[in-house]
């Protein structure tokens, strides 16, 4: 028998454009597998000469998932540049948005693309097996789904002006108060949410046991972990430091400013993917594979310091002695994470001095070069920025959380194809697993495209002479 | 419940498609009375069903491709559970007032007002023809809430009664 590639063009459900090629050997088992991703966005270069004070709005627009995660971590790199210390409210602020933002998508990706999966069966009907699927079929949990990604956003309306795009994080700080009726509508719509993120919580750990397969096969491997971590070893999403743990749980990086992170990190490319391919520099490439995110986050954080999120937290690392290492966990870390991000807004609303009228530090730029690290939902995120003395981009470098998940996506993918992928005839749920590896690490590719269910979908199994030996077609 | 909500939808940088996002911004404040809520949004979204299920009445504001450049067309629309599309791009108003009634249990009456577009590329300026018409198009749109707002003062009159 002849080598084959199977193609999967594009991968549905996930955010942004790409495809995936499995790569079969003479007897027909899967040899490898790729994640490509086929499309090219060209931020780090465009903004050369821009003045750095345009960055977090230039580089908002990087996504309209997550656009908050780059006004956040841009906003920290500026800051960095004018050498500032920002106004403590400044600082509660920009993370109650952060949280929103983490609550928004998190929402977004296990009700919204992956419950379809996980609701209606990996093996269920394409044709009903996205959200209008969910609506018709289960619609208090979509009821659920809409009401908790809708307070997310409006959170973000109410503190930055609009959902999409705001421009209220600035170097310095933020650019107005918070009002006292935008902190009241937030709070009172707290507990709601709350009950919601719990009600789906308790439901999908019931449902766990139903996965057993999937849970041992879907990007379940060890791996090394990285996340910003509080002074304490706690969940953190917008300052301290950037540890890194093994794949046994030891910490390889205690507290790192995150400044510093080309001493750790590398970045390699590969010729079949416009993204890039960051590594663990002591262990080289590719083994310096490690993972971001939820998963890692909650793996990392010793604590989390809230009511409902800390016996979660607890559960969660019951799951497995060590760092939990199943990718399918990640859906189980998102709803822990929607827990813990509620609990802490609440905690920083009430805080008398959110409402303080001072917010933003002004300055010039004084340094010439500047990093700022934050937690996007899909894991940590640098901006990375040199200017010249006029105070205009010279030189830009982002790691975004997708990006560091990138080793372990095409890892995931080889090991779920070769667990599930058989040759001689193709199925179209065999083929819906591969790319489901790839959701549970929610991978924002340009968040220009939400492609909620059935995509256009052409799966060839071709021979080496090119003879279609059987194919399975969606169109749209 | 709302009496009156507002969505006006498109991309503002592809020309023309962001002339109901720019109807919804222009009568973001034409309305203090607290009666009419008014969203601007890039497109139409599955959560904008809750808004839907506590609304006596929808006006949608779009941009449409199958009339003259320029030219207004105002309908009223029905639920309908068609257009099950993967892409949130290709979601319809009738699939939301749908959504809307099978998870809220209340669909709305509903009118969309639209606006043939005579370009659709990247640019945040509309096409003349469009610009010529966008007084006339927020005029049809606040009579059409004007029309929902004595509908909605007769019913509570007559639910008083």
């Amino acid at each position: 028998m002849p080598r084959q590639t199977i193609v999967i063009d594009p991968v549905t459900r996930i955010e942004g454009h790409s495809k995936i090629s499995i790569h079969l050997d003479e007897s027909g088992a899967v040899e490898e597998a790729y994640f490509h991703v086929t499309q090219f966005r060209g931020f780090e270069k465009f903004c050369e000469g821009r003045p750095f004070s345009e960055m977090p709005s230039l580089m908002a627009r990087i996504c309209g998932i997550c656009p908050v995660s780059h006004l956040i971590a841009s906003a920290k790199a500026c800051d960095a540049l004018m050498a500032v210390q920002i106004p403590p409210a400044a600082v509660k602020l920009r993370r109650v948005l952060n949280l929103a933002q983490i609550i928004q998508s998190h929402a977004l990706s296990f009700f919204h693309l992956s419950s379809p999966d996980l609701l209606l069966g990996l093996d269920s009907d394409p044709a009903k097996r996205h959200i209008f699927g969910i609506l018709e079929a289960h619609p208090t949990l979509a009821k659920d789904g809409i009401r908790l990604r809708q307070f997310g956003q409006q959170v973000i309306e109410w503190m930055a002006g609009k959902r999409i795009h705001p421009a209220w994080v600035v170097p310095g700080g933020v650019s107005a108060p918070l009002s006292a009726e935008h902190r009241d509508q937030t709070l009172a719509g707290i507990p709601e949410a709350i009950e919601i993120a719990r009600r789906t919580l308790d439901w999908f750990k019931g449902i766990l046991p139903k996965f057993k397969e999937e849970i041992d096969t879907f990007g379940n491997f060890p791996s090394l972990y990285m996340s910003l971590v509080d002074a304490d070893g706690g969940w953190e999403h917008y300052d301290g430091g950037v540890r890194i743990i093994d794949s046994s749980g030891k910490i390889l990086t205690f507290q790192s400013p995150g400044s510093d992170y080309p001493q750790y990190i590398g970045e390699a490319v590969e010729p079949w993917s416009y993204l890039k391919f960051p590594f663990y520099k002591p262990l080289g490439y590719p083994q310096g594979l490690y993972r971001v995110g939820p998963l890692a986050r909650l793996n990392i954080a010793q604590r989390c310091g809230t009511t409902h999120g800390a016996p979660e937290l607890t559960q969660f690392k019951e799951l497995q002695k060590g760092p939990v290492s199943s990718s399918f966990h990640y859906h189980l870390a998102r709803l822990v994470e929607i827990l813990i991000s509620l609990e802490k807004m609440e905690k920083l609303l009430n805080d008398p001095e959110i409402l303080s009228p001072h917010v933003r530090a002004v300055a010039g730029a004084n340094n010439f070069e500047g990093v700022g690290v934050s937690e996007a939902p899909r894991g940590i995120l640098f901006h990375h920025y040199k200017i010249n003395e006029e105070g205009l981009i010279t030189w830009a470098n982002l790691i975004i959380a997708t990006g560091h998940n990138n080793l372990a996506m095409n890892f995931g993918i080889l090991q779920v194809a070769q667990h599930f992928v058989k040759a001689k005839k193709l199925t179209e749920g065999m083929l819906n697993r591969v790319e489901a590896v790839i959701r549970t690490y929610d991978p924002c590719l340009s968040c220009s495209t939400h492609a909620l269910g059935r995509m256009p979908l052409l799966v060839q199994l071709v021979s080496k002479e090119g003879e279609v030996l059987d194919q399975l077609q969606r169109n749209e | 419940m709302i009496p009156v909500l507002i969505i006006g939808y498109g991309n503002p940088l592809r020309s023309d498609d962001g002339v109901g996002w720019h109807a919804a911004q222009a009568l973001l404040n034409e309305w203090p009375s607290g009666k009419v809520r008014v969203e601007a949004a890039h497109q139409l979204l599955p959560e904008m069903a809750d808004w839907i299920g506590e609304a006596g009445c929808v006006v949608f504001i779009d941009a449409c491709w199958d009339v003259m450049p320029g030219r207004l067309r105002s309908r009223a629309i029905h639920a309908e559970r068609t257009g099950t599309a993967p892409m949130t791009h290709q979601f319809s108003p009738q699939r939301l007032l749908a959504d809307a009634a099978h998870l809220f249990h209340h669909s709305p009456e509903a009118v969309v007002v639209s606006v043939g577009g005579g370009s659709f590329e990247h640019g945040e300026e509309l096409s003349r023809p469009v610009e010529a018409v966008f007084p006339d198009l927020l005029a049809q749109v606040k009579r059409t809430v004007q029309k929902c707002l004595v509908k909605s003062d007769c019913k509570r009159v007559e639910a008083h009664a």
